[in-house]
C-alpha cells in the first residue's frame, strides 16, 4: 500500500514501472520510519528528521496522520470476554 | 486473603504455598487477554473458551516453572500460543491458517451484520474488530500482543519464537494490512477517523 498512487509518465511503460517501484520502496521506508516514530523507537537524529519531514512535506504529514489514526484506534480495541462462568469453571474443575 | 491489588509476585508465592484460591486473581486479571488471543486463532467462541481454560490449567500446573525472568503476562501468552498451535494441529482446522487472511466467512458476517441496521449505526469498535478478524491469526495476534497485551517487540519475539526484527516487520505488515482492509471495507468511516 502506497501513499502516492498516481504517477504519470507519458508513453514510457518501463520507466513508469521503475518509477513506481522506486516510489513504492521510498514510501515503504517512509511508512516504516513513521511507525518507528509513533512507537517511540527512533533515535534522536531520526526523530528530528521525521519531525522536520512531517512539518515540511505534505505527503509525510498525510501518512503520519493516517498511521497515527490507525495507532490510536488500535490502542482502543476492546478485549473479548469469555462467559461469566469462565473463572469458576477453571477454579472448580481443574485447579 | 489475597486481593486484586497485591503484586503478582506475592500472589504467585501464595499459590505455590498451597493457596489455590489465589489463582482466581490471576485468572480474572488475564482471562480477557488470553480469551481474545485464542479467539483470534479459532474464530469460534466455544473452542476459544475451551482452549483458554486449558491455558490457565496448564499455567496453574506449571507455575513452579515460572522463574520471574520475564513478565508473567509474557509467560502466560507463550503458553496461550503453544496451546493454540497444538489445538489447531490436533483438530486439523485447515480453514484457519496462521498465515492466510480470512476473507469469505468474515465478509459474509459483515454483510449480514450491517444489512439490518445500516452501516452508520455500527460503532468504530465493531468496525475495527471486524477488520481485525479478517486478518490472519498471526497478524491479529501480533496486534493484540503489542496494543492490548502491552508486550514489547522482544517479548512478542519470545512468545512467537521469532527474532525481534522479524516481529517489527510483522507488526508493520499487520498494521498495513489492517489499514488496507479498513480502506476496502470501511472507507467512509475511516475517512471520518482520519479527519478527526
Amino acid at each position: 500500500m502506497s501513499c502516492v498512487k498516481y504517477i504519470w509518465v507519458r508513453g514510457n511503460k518501463k520507466l513508469l514501472q521503475e518509477i513506481i517501484f522506486k516510489k513504492d520502496t521510498m514510501d515503504q521506508e517512509m511508512e516504516i520510519l513513521i511507525w518507528d516514530f509513533i512507537d517511540g523507537r527512533t533515535g534522536s537524529q531520526e526523530k528530528d528528521f521525521v519531525i522536520k519531514q512531517i512539518a515540511e512535506d505534505p505527503l509525510w504529514k498525510a501518512c503520519y496522520l493516517q498511521q497515527l489514526g490507525i495507532h490510536d484506534m488500535l490502542k482502543k480495541v476492546e478485549l473479548e470476554m469469555p462467559s461469566l462462568r469462565f473463572s469458576k469453571n477453571i477454579m472448580e474443575g481443574n485447579c | 486473603m489475597v486481593t486484586a491489588g497485591q503484586s503478582e509476585e506475592l500472589v504467585i508465592n501464595r499459590i505455590l504455598k498451597g493457596d489455590k484460591s489465589a489463582f482466581s486473581i490471576l485468572v480474572k486479571k488475564y482471562q480477557d487477554y488470553v480469551f481474545t488471543l485464542v479467539l483470534r486463532f479459532t474464530n469460534n467462541r466455544e473452542d476459544a473458551e475451551e482452549i483458554a481454560q486449558d491455558v490457565f490449567v496448564k499455567a496453574y500446573r506449571s507455575l513452579a516453572d515460572f522463574r520471574g525472568d520475564s513478565k508473567f503476562s509474557t509467560w502466560i501468552f507463550t503458553i496461550t500460543r503453544t496451546t493454540c498451535l497444538s489445538f489447531l494441529r490436533k483438530k486439523k482446522l485447515d480453514t484457519i491458517s496462521l498465515d492466510n487472511e480470512r476473507t469469505g466467512l468474515q465478509i459474509g458476517n459483515l454483510e449480514s451484520g450491517f444489512g439490518a441496521n445500516g452501516i452508520e449505526q455500527k460503532s468504530k469498535h465493531m468496525m475495527l474488530n471486524n477488520a481485525i478478524s479478517m486478518l490472519s491469526a498471526d497478524d491479529s495476534q501480533v496486534l493484540n500482543l503489542f496494543y492490548q497485551g502491552d508486550q514489547s517487540l522482544d517479548e512478542i519475539g519470545k512468545i512467537m519464537r521469532l527474532d525481534p526484527n522479524t516481529v517489527k516487520v510483522k507488526l508493520y505488515r499487520a498494521r498495513q494490512r489492517l489499514k488496507d482492509k479498513m480502506e476496502k471495507h470501511f472507507s467512509h468511516e475511516l475517512r471520518e477517523i482520519y479527519m478527526g
